[in-house]
């Protein structure tokens, strides 16, 4: 692990976002270290891709601030920050080569040699219209656009959605490359197995609220799973949902499951207590502390 | 940064100039053949009308014509074609945003570079118009017969500005919208032209008056042509303050767009 002593790449600051009387996303701090790949993390509407809009200025924050390395973001500071949306917002009239070439023509930072090589890596079929392509192919496409330029800062709403497992590894090995070249990436996925991957950092949003953040090793360090059988059905053990440390509690038949955070001891001390004919404690996985965090006691 | 533009208002032209080419085709084809068949002859007329008639063998002793009829054809095409590209930033709009705002230049820029690549395709369209009708002319061999009217050079300038006006008014009207663009662009089209027509109606006089204020805004209203009654057809007396209010209403539609992008979220 090391100390950060430079600004973040992406400083969220106090970030709210509301439509109406609805709020997508309520008073989000989260600060990215450069050269992380931070995952967000969240179900269907938990506010990322708002999250995502907001801190590039696609949408308009009504509250908070976002700053690049100390900078409030200026059109310009995207020649190195890259956005692959969730739906790829490609011209359907309009080839992969001249998507290529538009983006040739916009970007000082354009890298053909780069481009070359992930066009070959996900098989791309330059000359066909975006209409024509898949869904897989079309974020196929603007993954390449995302990665052309070697940006510093990769902002990736679900990036490997629609892809096969191939391209999703490689996706997967994109990023992790372009983080150990320095860059730092934002990503998004439902894909778990994948944060657990590639992330370093995770952050964990539930209709719209932070509910968990921090490096992944040590999440999953200090979150535990006490489990425990009984001879009949497992016990309510109503005086957990009371305990602070205790994040979910699931009781299927004779085993009962609660997820924790720190040692548990005070969780194991009250599962004895009720006698159980085994018992024993599980390290989390990124799933478990997912499920914990999002799903309630 | 236009590349993109380029390539849409390219596809544009190829389409364009194929019809054009079509057109001649067609023309230097079908015409021969019907002259041979039916003596008839295509006759511009003074009062800068085209009518084709059939004709005595005898020409008519005045087959002279003003240069200002080829551009009120330009002007009418050329608002044909700002009303279809009118809708550019409502294009980007529906969906490519994403793409469109995270690139290194400002949203307005951006919709400028994109509306000044539309109306130099405008003034193009505009201009290929013209070459086409002095070629149908020459194919005529009537070229001759053409004379430089007093008011061809104003209405060179008015009927360019009419096209921009027009695309102002499509750009105001529908920048903001996601779908629909092209409804919202059709319908005004379909007002514009009842607006002109109750403006040449007779009304009551608080009406008349709602309806002579209102087209002042209206680019049909200043789309008129004879060559023989000019300043009583539009809403001002002078040429200069006409060719200063399609300037305006260009503008102001293009400002309008502007505030209504600068405003949108993706």
């Amino acid at each position: 692990m090391t100390i950060a002593l430079e600004a973040p790449a992406i400083d969220i600051r106090s970030l709210t976002k509301s439509y109406g009387t609805s709020v997508a996303v309520n008073n989000l701090s989260v600060a990215i270290p450069k050269g992380s790949i931070f995952g967000l993390l969240g179900t269907n509407g938990a506010g990322k891709t708002t999250t995502f809009k907001c801190i590039l200025g696609l949408a308009q924050l009504t509250s908070g601030q976002v700053v690049f390395g100390g900078n409030p973001l200026r059109p310009e500071m995207f020649e190195s920050i890259s956005y692959m949306p969730e739906q790829p917002a490609l011209y359907s009239c309009f080839t992969g080569r001249d998507h290529i070439d538009i983006a040739r023509h916009s970007f000082a930072r354009f890298d053909v040699a780069r481009v070359q090589n992930l066009v070959a890596l996900f098989g791309l079929d330059l000359r066909k219209k975006v209409r024509t392509l898949s869904k897989g192919q079309q974020s196929a496409l603007a993954l390449t656009l995302a990665f052309a330029t070697r940006p510093e800062i990769l902002v990736l709403d679900e990036p490997a959605s629609g892809l096969d497992p191939v391209h999703q590894r490689n996706v997967l090995d994109l990023m992790i490359d372009a983080a150990a070249g320095g860059a730092t990436v934002l990503f998004s996925s439902h894909q778990i197995g994948q944060v657990e991957r590639a992330a370093d950092h995770v952050a964990i949003l539930h209709r719209g609220n932070l509910v968990l953040q921090g490096l992944v090793e040590d999440l999953k360090a200090e979150e535990k799973i006490v489990e425990a059988t009984f001879e009949g059905d497992a016990p309510s053990f109503t005086e957990l949902d009371r305990n602070p440390n205790v994040r979910r509690v699931m009781r299927q038949g004779r085993l009962v499951r609660a997820y924790v955070t720190g040692t548990g001891d005070g969780v194991v001390a009250a599962i004895t207590a009720a006698s159980p004919t085994s018992m024993r404690i599980l390290d989390q996985n990124l799933e478990d502390i997912f499920l914990a965090a999002v799903g309630g006691k | 940064m236009y590349y993109k533009e380029w390539l849409r208002v390219r596809r544009g032209l190829i389409v364009f100039v194929i019809m054009l080419g079509v057109l001649l085709s067609l023309h230097f084809i079908l015409i021969p053949l019907m002259d041979q068949s039916s003596n008839t002859h295509f006759v511009i007329g003074t009062g800068g009308h085209s009518a084709a008639h059939a004709a005595p063998a005898k020409a008519p002793p005045d087959n002279h014509f003003p240069l200002s009829v080829f551009f009120a054809i330009a002007g009418v095409v050329a608002a044909i074609y700002a009303g279809i590209y009118g809708g550019s930033l409502s294009e980007e709009n529906d969906g490519h945003l994403a793409l469109a705002w995270t690139k290194p230049v400002s949203r307005t820029r951006y919709a400028l570079i994109t509306m000044g690549v539309d109306l130099a395709f405008i003034a193009a369209i505009f201009a290929l118009t013209v070459f086409f009708a002095a070629a149908i002319t020459a194919q005529h061999g009537a070229l001759g017969d053409l004379t430089v009217d007093r008011d061809a050079w104003f209405n060179l300038a008015r009927f360019l500005l009419l096209a921009a006006a027009w695309f102002g008014v499509a750009q105001a009207l529908t920048a903001s919208l996601k779908e629909r663009s092209g409804t919202v662009r059709g319908v005004s089209v379909a007002i514009a032209a009842i607006l002109l027509g109750l403006g040449a109606a007779t009304l009551p006089p608080a009406w008349s008056a709602l309806v002579r204020f209102v087209n002042y805004f209206n680019p049909l209203a200043y789309g008129s042509y004879s060559d023989t009654q000019t300043q009583l057809l539009y809403p001002f007396a002078t040429w200069g303050l006409n060719l200063a209010a399609l300037a305006a209403i260009a503008a102001l539609g293009v400002t309008l767009a502007l505030v209504q992008w600068r405003r949108l979220e993706a």
